[in-house]
């Protein structure tokens, strides 16, 4: 008798790989290979309506069809690997740049990129922005020690193509207007660095300059604001780091290295 | 009185399911039942779909206002390896948020090394397959702190090495788990037109004691090779051998919380609504009114 694992790796390979599995089952009226067929059917619909749900804009340029299609490919390659499907499909922009049948939409992995770090900033847990005024307390010979922690919703994403403006016409909701603003849009006016989070106000998309961005990265992947700063015309610094403040991109944050200095969570 | 009460600490106190109709709530009736209010005994929700921050708010809401029960696809109990600790945690943490009057999941499998399939995979119904069950089931009753429902499933295919019909399996581990059933009439329906069982045979099967809570759904029938196979599609009313089905069922096992499930092809509230009076008048056992009333 086969262990069970075993009839489910084989269960896995019949549902992704369309492979006639070495499964016994009772047939009937119906054979077999039709009785996993249903299951193959429900796996792929089921993983491509949670694409769909993440990828809107990126299915509204190629189609139904074509989006279907791809799904399937992305799935069989890479199923998911959590239960929460609003998790699913993180590499769906690196798929697509590797998808051939997609070449000729040059800008498309950029869009699924904007795309997935907004469904990221949707779902991600909650969490209040840090202040400026919570900065206050800070004394200054302690400022070059700040270091940010990242709010939860921020993804920081660069593209090639101007994937916002593609973004925000194509899911325009009148048709008309749509393809007026599509047309509206410059393919090739260059790329754009933008921070994506999920603020009081809902979803916030910004734009940023190169360096501003740079500095946006330094700061959220935990580099103390001293060393951050070290690249940076001090004005400048000052400014950005208001804007991001502003924006919520952060959490909270810690002194480098840990000292005697009360938490953030004690001060209020 | 001067002082006021002290108030226990956490989220509100879990409010049983009554043995009246409710409806699956899915997100395009959120605004609508959230705004107008309907009156519906109680609400059933899929767990996966609330593990982040916006959804669970609107569930807090939801749950301020009608008694809710919390029903997962995704933990895959029927896993050989074992299920995904992550997940069971974030299903505690929705629990310990909800206090749900209800806690449940099916018989089915969905993830093998990590892959989750979306999908409740039929299982076979042999020892060793009870025993994975059994422990799973165990583990998600002991990380919850309360006994859980399992769901008999519909299913298209049967191995050939299964060993314990369906009923017999979930009686069993109903004995050795202490966890309790959900029976849905129709995937009793699906899967013994599908396998050529007897419908009223498999109700008798089970422990009726056990069972505490009834679903109901659509289904629709599968064309070209998988004809004449029943599908499991929650995209249509109940069909009229599933309300009879389910009269049945009411006389077999008694009354219970009834659920109308819709998943697919989701008509306005009110049509849920109205699938839910039909279920509410066979529960206050007004059957031949409502079965006047079905084919009005």
């Amino acid at each position: 008798m086969p262990h069970l694992l075993d009839v489910q790796r084989r269960f896995r390979s019949a549902v992704l790989a369309d492979a006639s599995p070495p499964i016994e089952i009772i047939g009937g009226r119906v054979n077999a290979a039709a009785r996993l067929a249903i299951y193959r059917n429900n796996v792929i619909g089921n993983l491509t309506r949670a694409l769909r749900l993440s990828y809107p804009a990126v299915e509204r340029l190629v189609g139904e069809d074509f989006f279907a299609v791809a799904a399937q490919r992305f799935i069989v390659a890479s199923p998911p690997g959590v239960a929460d499907l609003n998790q699913y499909g993180a590499g769906f922009a690196d798929f697509l740049m590797s998808f051939e049948a997609a070449a000729s939409v040059s800008y498309l992995a950029d869009v699924a990129r904007l795309e997935w770090a907004v469904s990221r900033a949707l779902h991600a847990a909650a969490a209040s922005s840090l202040t400026p005024d919570a900065l206050r307390e800070v004394p200054a010979e302690r400022q070059a020690d700040l270091c940010f922690r990242a709010h939860p919703s921020l993804s920081l994403v660069v593209v090639n193509y101007p994937a916002r403006a593609i973004w925000e016409a194509v899911l325009t909701a009148d048709a008309e207007e749509r393809s007026d603003r599509l047309a509206a849009v410059d393919i090739g006016s260059g790329g754009e660095a933008l921070a994506v989070l999920r603020g009081d106000g809902g979803l916030d998309v910004v734009g940023l300059s190169d360096a501003a961005f740079a500095f946006a990265g330094m700061l959220t992947s935990g580099r103390p604001l001293g060393e951050a700063l070290e690249d940076t015309a001090p004005d400048d610094a000052a400014c950005w780091l208001a804007d991001f403040l502003a924006h919520g991109f952060f959490a909270d944050f810690s002194l480098h290295p840990e000292n005697a200095l009360p938490q953030h969570g004690t001060m209020s | 009185m001067a002082v006021a009460a002290v108030q226990p600490a956490g989220g509100p106190r879990p409010a049983p399911i009554p043995a009246v109709a409710g409806i699956g709530l899915r997100a395009p009736h959120h605004a609508e039942l959230l705004e107008r209010r309907p009156a519906v005994g109680w609400v059933e929700v899929h767990s996966e779909n609330y593990l982040s921050e916006p959804s669970f708010t609107v569930l807090e809401q939801v749950r301020a206002r009608y008694p809710v029960s919390l029903h997962s696809v995704g933990l895959s109990l029927g896993s050989a390896e074992g299920i995904d600790r992550r997940h069971l945690a974030d299903l505690t943490t929705l629990a310990r948020r909800i206090e749900p009057g209800l806690v449940s999941e099916h018989l089915a499998w969905g993830a093998v090394d990590h892959d989750f399939l979306a999908d409740l995979l039929p299982l076979p119904l042999t020892e060793e397959s009870l025993d994975v069950v059994c422990r799973n089931v165990s583990e998600v009753q002991d990380a919850l702190g309360r006994p859980i429902l399992m769901e008999n499933p519909s299913t298209y295919l049967q191995f050939r090495h299964s060993t314990i019909p369906e009923p017999e399996f979930l009686g069993a581990l109903v004995a050795r788990t202490g966890c309790g059933l959900i029976c849905d009439i129709n995937n009793v329906f699906v899967s013994a037109t599908n396998h050529g069982w007897d419908a009223q045979q498999y109700l008798r099967a089970l422990p009726a004691e056990a069972i505490g809570e009834f679903h109901l759904a659509g289904h629709s029938e599968a064309d070209g090779d998988a004809a004449p196979l029943l599908l499991d599609t929650h995209d249509r009313r109940v069909s009229p051998q599933v309300w009879s089905l389910f009269e049945n069922a009411l006389a077999i096992i008694g009354r219970r919380p009834t659920l109308i499930e819709w998943d697919a092809a989701i008509p306005p509230l009110r049509v849920l609504q109205e699938e839910a009076a039909l279920a509410g008048r066979r529960l206050a056992g007004n059957v031949g009114e409502a079965r006047d009333a079905a084919f009005a």
